[in-house]
């Protein structure tokens, strides 16, 4: 079976079969969408929020890096597989704060998830399962021919959103 | 030297527990630790101790601005900074906002105790 | 100089930095463990694509103990001190001989506390060196997966380019089987001030 590694500010899809998986989720947030009619799937691992942030600082040219650019790009690689977002939802992960230094105010962790879930709403893709927020990293996987996502986290074992 | 008190500022426990450990095996006795600035001065006022170990790097108030909440206070206040930091220019500023010794870690218990002793501990 | 690329010859002369400011660094953990002998590898200066840095720390899903510092002053740079869960048991049993196992409060405190001379050592050597102004924030500790900590810290100080300019080295003492890795980042934006202090044009 074919496993995709989906690195940071990156993304992939597959159809029918396929393991998608992204390790190593801090503040950033992983985003599965799936179309469970067609089998088609994506994975997305975003840094930060919002590209018009960071317009001025070039060097920037990678889209999975936001959430607002991601998730519309990773859905464009659906469609051209035959899935249809009318028919997706979603599912997501991370979003952490690993350091005490990020509990002051609103973390990077937290501005990624509003931006996931606003991105998403305004796609139309709901969200049907989540593990957001806390303070570990986390592991996604999954599997394009079931839409099963698993998160595992180190010292807690894994479990299915 | 005998009994003389000593306020311990350091942000890191670790560091606490080591500083007390070599104070109080040259005779000296820790009043009091405090984690940074705020209650180093806070526990300067209370218990007026005799010597101060100062770090600089710390949360909430660093040692730099400390020492000089102390030393208005009380212009005979006897502080050591000990800091990882040893920049020149963050040493002078040290003792020019009234530390009577700057001392770098990591350190050797000799130095400290030396730089206690001539303070006038 | 284009802030998007970096040459051959700048990065030498940050290789230069990092080596003499991490000696430094490592004098300093030498001393801090009795004046056993600690190994420096030459260290690393490279431009390394975004996407790569976690594989770089050793990627996946073991945890990590990771330290973290950032200055700040007339330059920011993010250094981050990374060990392995066995290194890091291995280091606090060398820093307090009798105490075993378990990472406890007192224990991670011990390796905040190495990560604070070990950066401020670094930091010093460099800014005698460039007269620069570096000031180390208080050093943060996270134990889990390396690309986790990595990228968390990354996204916080907003050191997100296509490209990262990073210097990297590993440390290794000879008895206390510790080993360690130095990732330092600076901010890219900052770096012609660095050059600018050495006579590099």
């Amino acid at each position: 079976m074919e496993t995709v590694k989906v690195k940071i500010a990156d993304l992939a899809v597959l159809r029918d079969r396929g393991i998608l998986i992204t390790v190593g989720l801090g503040s950033c947030v992983g985003i599965a969408i799936y179309d469970s009619s067609n089998r088609v799937g994506g994975l997305a691992h975003i840094l930060l929020a919002d590209s018009e942030q960071f317009k001025n600082k070039g060097n920037n040219f990678n889209q999975a890096k936001f959430a607002n650019t991601a998730i519309p790009v990773m859905v464009k690689e659906i469609e051209k597989l035959g899935g249809k977002p009318g028919k997706s939802y979603a599912k997501i992960a991370g979003g952490s704060q690993l350091f005490d230094f990020q509990k002051a105010g609103i973390s990077v962790g937290e501005k990624n998830i509003e931006a996931v879930r606003n991105t998403l709403k305004q796609l139309g893709i709901p969200v049907k399962g989540e593990d957001v927020g806390g303070n570990h990293g986390r592991t996604m996987r999954f599997f394009v021919d079931s839409g099963r996502v698993a998160i595992s986290t180190v010292g807690k074992g894994e479990k299915e959103i | 030297m005998l009994g003389k008190k000593v306020l311990i500022t350091d942000d890191t426990a670790f560091m606490r527990m080591t500083l007390k450990n070599v104070l109080e095996k040259n005779g000296y006795e820790v009043a009091a630790e405090a984690e940074d600035g705020v209650q180093a001065v806070e526990k300067y006022e209370e218990l007026k101790p005799d010597l101060v170990t100062m770090d600089i790097t710390m949360p909430n108030m660093d040692g730099i601005t400390a020492i000089k909440k102390i030393m208005e206070k009380d212009p005979q206040a006897k502080i050591v900074v000990v800091s990882a930091m040893g920049q020149k220019a963050l040493v002078i500023e040290a003792l020019n906002s009234g530390a009577k010794d700057f001392i770098v870690k990591p350190f050797q218990p000799d130095r400290i105790v030396e730089a206690l002793q001539k303070v006038g501990g | 100089m284009d802030e998007h690329q970096i040459d051959s010859n700048r990065l030498d002369v940050l290789k230069e930095l990092a080596n003499i400011g991490l000696g430094n660094a490592v004098t300093s953990l030498s001393q801090m463990l009795g004046e056993e002998k600690v190994d420096m590898a030459v260290p690393v200066a490279n431009t390394v694509p975004l996407q790569d840095v976690p594989d770089f720390l050793g990627g996946g899903e073991v945890p990590v103990a990771g330290i973290y510092i950032q200055s700040s002053g007339d330059v920011r740079l993010t250094i981050l001190f990374v060990l392995s869960m066995d290194s890091a048991t291995n280091l606090v049993s060398s820093l307090m001989p009798g105490v075993d196992g378990e990472l406890d409060e007192m224990a991670v405190s011990a390796l905040i506390e190495v990560g604070n001379i070990l950066t401020a050592s670094y930091l010093n050597a460099i800014s005698m060196m460039t007269n620069l102004q570096l000031m180390p924030s208080p050093p943060e500790i996270a134990v889990d997966m390396a690309g986790a900590i990595i990228t968390t810290i990354m996204a916080e100080a907003h050191m997100i380019d296509d490209e990262i300019v990073l210097m990297k080295t590993t440390l290794n003492t000879v008895d206390s089987e510790v080993e360690g890795n130095v990732l330092i980042l600076p901010d890219y934006g900052e770096l012609e001030k660095i050059f600018g202090l050495l006579g590099i044009s």
